[in-house]
């Protein structure tokens, strides 16, 4: 029987390399005059030797390491009899012992696209990376998203210092996608061991860029269309959209998850808001409020564009408003 | 020679100071003239109290008791006007008592201090005011009718200011208000809070108005006596029966009287005025008055970015239902904008944050439901507009509304007019109406 060693990364405890160990006995250390190399500060340079006894079974001892072994139930210890499913720890690092006939999961169809952990790992050549996985195509996203940002703003002043505002909204945006991104960035670094920060940066970009362009959609269709409840549903369907496929991009780079599990978990936080959002809506309408709420936006555009009512058909809007208080006013008061 | 100098001397002397006697008596002597011509004065103070001790048992403090703390709310003050012990005093004294009647009672205050409970049995709300049936016999009452009186005539105005004891408040009778949608007797005397309800009256003592309110420096308002003896005369006609329900009767008789001035309101003949770029309606009755000013959005030495005029138009009086309640509001308001420094979508960000801002009058949930709005672009016959009709219902008052219209001219990518209509307490039917006139009948140019 032939044991496999299996190193596994601190904390993540992913796989790193697999060695099979036909030709003992074997030294383990940081120093590279060792058959296995450990880059782990806490390891020796001479930490322990590897060797097969007489009986056929493996044991690992120590070479008067400064941490010495340690298994998963105790530690400092000078000599471990190796068996399948046991782990020994050497400074920060994990070995994990497996069998030769240890079973592995089914091969997993390939995917059309290239998955996130292809990319990172670069088996991919750059050529065949998407435009937003390269480095032109983040920062010209980049760049739509603070451009935007900044129009937005400009178009949206009346004031002499338009041009002032339009400037100071995109450091706004700029600093919050910076923030945003490092945090998602360091996510990432502890998960996959890269930060991807330029990545992070693009998802949010695209996520500003999109709300943005929604958001002004929004108003054409709340100016055409003042009668269509349907713009609203669409506005806020298509935000809540937006907001799983930028969980979902930001997972992309920051995780290890295939890509229904990455939509899957970006539906969740779509959903998560919607509830969460609903609920205070709800509380909200609880409260009674003198306020009268109506779509005030105005374009200046060419009336020829506007689609119009008749005063008539507008009385028959009133009459329908008078059901509508007519209703509340038969509801019992509490 | 010595003393015949010294002689001299003293006569000078005696002679100067003679003289300058004489000087200041004559130099003192218009203020003495004064002092004397003000001397009269002192006689009407002597009218005052005369009136004062020979009126006051007459009037009584009215209470409003909230039932669950059994202290009082509100105080104001009623007047006897028969010999049975009918009271009369304003419809906001005893307000609550109408709208909640589970809540609240109303008591009067005898001049022992006992309270006694009285019910309310008429009211007019247009005029603001309610008769009391007290139980009460009282030996003497303020027979209504009739006063001839002229405009300066002095009158004596009797209450009990926040609740401070019975006072008198002398001022002068000054006329109808103009400009009022129903008559209102200017008095320029101080009534304060409390003093509703109370009598306006000659020094004879003849009910000229009752007090009803003030806005302060001088300057208070009275319900003409007609008025008053109107009511009283219907709650002695023979068979007269209290109305079972005084809500019902406030909302029949805010129907009746907006028909008066609703109904003509944006006809044909409505007034127009230049305003900016466009021409809108103004002073749709004669009733209504109009105010208007400019403001520039910055610095006068620059070119301004836009230019915002308003123009608005409104009744002063209108009709107390309620704390933050009213009924008989009529404003008309427009606002136009104008720049030749913003860029169309810049000027469509402003004019959207002008149309979008919310006036419509605020209201208590006790009174009011929430607001329902619409909004639609509508093709009138000049141009299309935005058009935003926002609707509530009064919740005590069935059949009443309060509504605002927001009409906004499209179309144009420099220059805008916002106009707004407001009507409180009106009956469906005539916001129907007069929004529909006034989408209709609007000239813009």
């Amino acid at each position: 029987m032939a044991l496999i060693l299996e190193v596994l990364a601190p904390r993540t405890g992913e796989v790193r390399y697999r060695v099979r160990l036909d030709e003992v006995p074997l030294t383990i250390g940081r120093g590279l005059g060792n058959q296995l190399i450990l880059d782990d500060p806490y390891v020796d340079a001479e930490h322990a030797r590897l060797a097969r006894c007489d009986d056929g079974t493996f044991v690992l001892e120590d070479l008067g390491s400064v941490n010495r072994l340690g298994t998963t139930w105790e530690g400092g210890r000078e000599r471990v009899v190796l068996a399948p499913g046991m782990e020994v720890v050497l400074g920060r690092t994990t070995l994990r012992f497996r069998d030769e006939f240890a079973p592995v999961a089914p091969a997993l169809p390939l995917q059309r696209r290239a998955s996130a952990h292809t990319v990172v790992d670069g088996t991919h050549e750059a050529g065949h990376a998407p435009w937003y996985d390269r480095t032109l195509g983040r920062l010209a996203l980049v760049a739509l998203m603070m451009m935007l940002a900044g129009l937005n703003s400009w178009l949206d002043s009346s004031k002499r210092s338009a041009g002032t505002e339009s400037l100071t909204m995109i450091i706004i945006f700029a600093t919050l996608g910076a923030t945003w991104s490092g945090i998602w960035s360091i996510a990432a670094r502890a998960v996959t061991g890269r930060f991807s920060f330029l990545a992070h940066l693009t998802v949010f970009s695209a996520a500003s860029s999109g709300a943005l362009l929604l958001t002004e959609a929004n108003r054409w269709g709340e100016f055409l269309l003042p009668d269509r409840s349907a713009v609203g549903v669409l506005y806020t369907g298509s935000l809540l959209l937006m907001l799983a496929a930028t969980i979902a991009g930001h997972l992309r780079y920051a995780s290890h998850l295939e890509r229904p599990l990455r939509w899957r978990a970006g539906a969740i936080a779509s959903g998560a808001v919607l509830v969460t959002v609903g609920v205070f809506g709800l509380l909200a309408d609880d409260e009674f409020s003198s306020a009268a709420k109506f779509p005030g936006v105005i374009k200046t555009v060419t009336p020829v564009l506007v689609p119009t009512q008749s005063v008539a058909e507008f009385g028959a809007v009133v009459m329908d408003l008078r059901a509508q208080v007519d209703s509340l006013l038969a509801a019992p008061t509490p | 020679m010595h003393r015949v100098s010294r002689a001299i001397a003293l006569s000078i002397i005696a002679a100067t100071i003679t003289v300058a006697i004489a000087v200041v008596i004559v130099v003192a002597s218009p203020a003495t003239a004064l002092a004397q011509q003000s001397q009269p004065a002192a006689e009407p103070r002597a009218v005052t109290s005369t009136v004062f001790s020979r009126y006051s048992d007459r009037i009584l403090k009215i209470q409003i008791i909230e039932t669950s703390s059994n202290a009082k709310r509100a105080i104001g003050t009623g007047f006897f006007v028969s010999a049975d012990g009918l009271m009369l005093t304003n419809y906001h004294v005893i307000s609550d008592r109408v709208m909640e009647p589970g809540a609240n009672r109303v008591e009067v205050v005898a001049a022992d201090g006992i309270a006694h409970p009285v019910e309310v049995i008429a009211v007019d709300v247009v005029h603001d005011l309610a008769v009391l049936r007290t139980g009460m016999t009282p030996r003497q009452y303020f027979a209504l009718g009739p006063v001839p009186v002229e405009q300066g005539d002095r009158l004596y105005s009797l209450g009990h200011p926040s609740d401070l004891g019975l006072s008198i408040v002398e001022g002068n009778y000054n006329g109808n208000l103009q400009h009022t949608l129903y008559p209102k007797i200017h008095f320029t005397g101080s009534i304060n809070p409390g003093m509703s309800g109370g009598p306006s009256i000659t020094a004879g003592g003849q009910v000229v108005g009752v007090n009803v309110s003030t806005m302060g420096e001088q300057r208070s308002f009275l319900v003409p006596e007609a008025q008053a003896t109107a009511l009283v005369a219907r709650v002695q006609r023979l068979g007269f029966v209290p109305a079972p329900d005084l809500l019902a009767e406030i909302t029949a008789q805010l129907r009746d009287y907006q028909e008066a001035y609703l109904g003509h309101l944006f006809d044909d003949a409505t007034k127009t005025v230049d305003f900016g770029p466009f021409r809108v309606v103004t002073e749709p009755a004669p009733v209504f008055r109009c105010w208007g000013g400019a403001e520039r959005s910055d610095d006068r030495d620059k070119e301004p970015m836009y230019n915002e005029v308003w123009h608005r138009c409104g009744t002063d009086d209108d009709v107390f239902i309620a704390d933050d309640q009213r009924a008989g509001v009529v404003e008309l308001v427009h606002v136009s904008l104008t720049s030749s420094r913003l860029n169309a979508a810049q000027f469509g960000a402003l004019y959207s944050s002008r149309f979008g801002t919310d006036d419509t009058p605020h209201g208590d949930e006790k009174h009011v439901t929430v607001w329902k709005c619409a909004t639609r672009n509508v093709a009138t016959t000049q141009t299309p507009v935005r058009a935003v009709l926002c609707l509530r219902g009064l919740k005590r008052l069935p059949g009443l509304y309060d509504a605002v219209l927001k009409v906004a001219v499209l179309g144009r990518s420099n220059a805008g007019l916002i106009s707004t209509l407001t009507l409180s307490g009106a009956s469906f039917e005539n916001i129907d109406r007069l929004t529909m006139r006034y989408l209709e009948h609007l000239e813009w140019r």
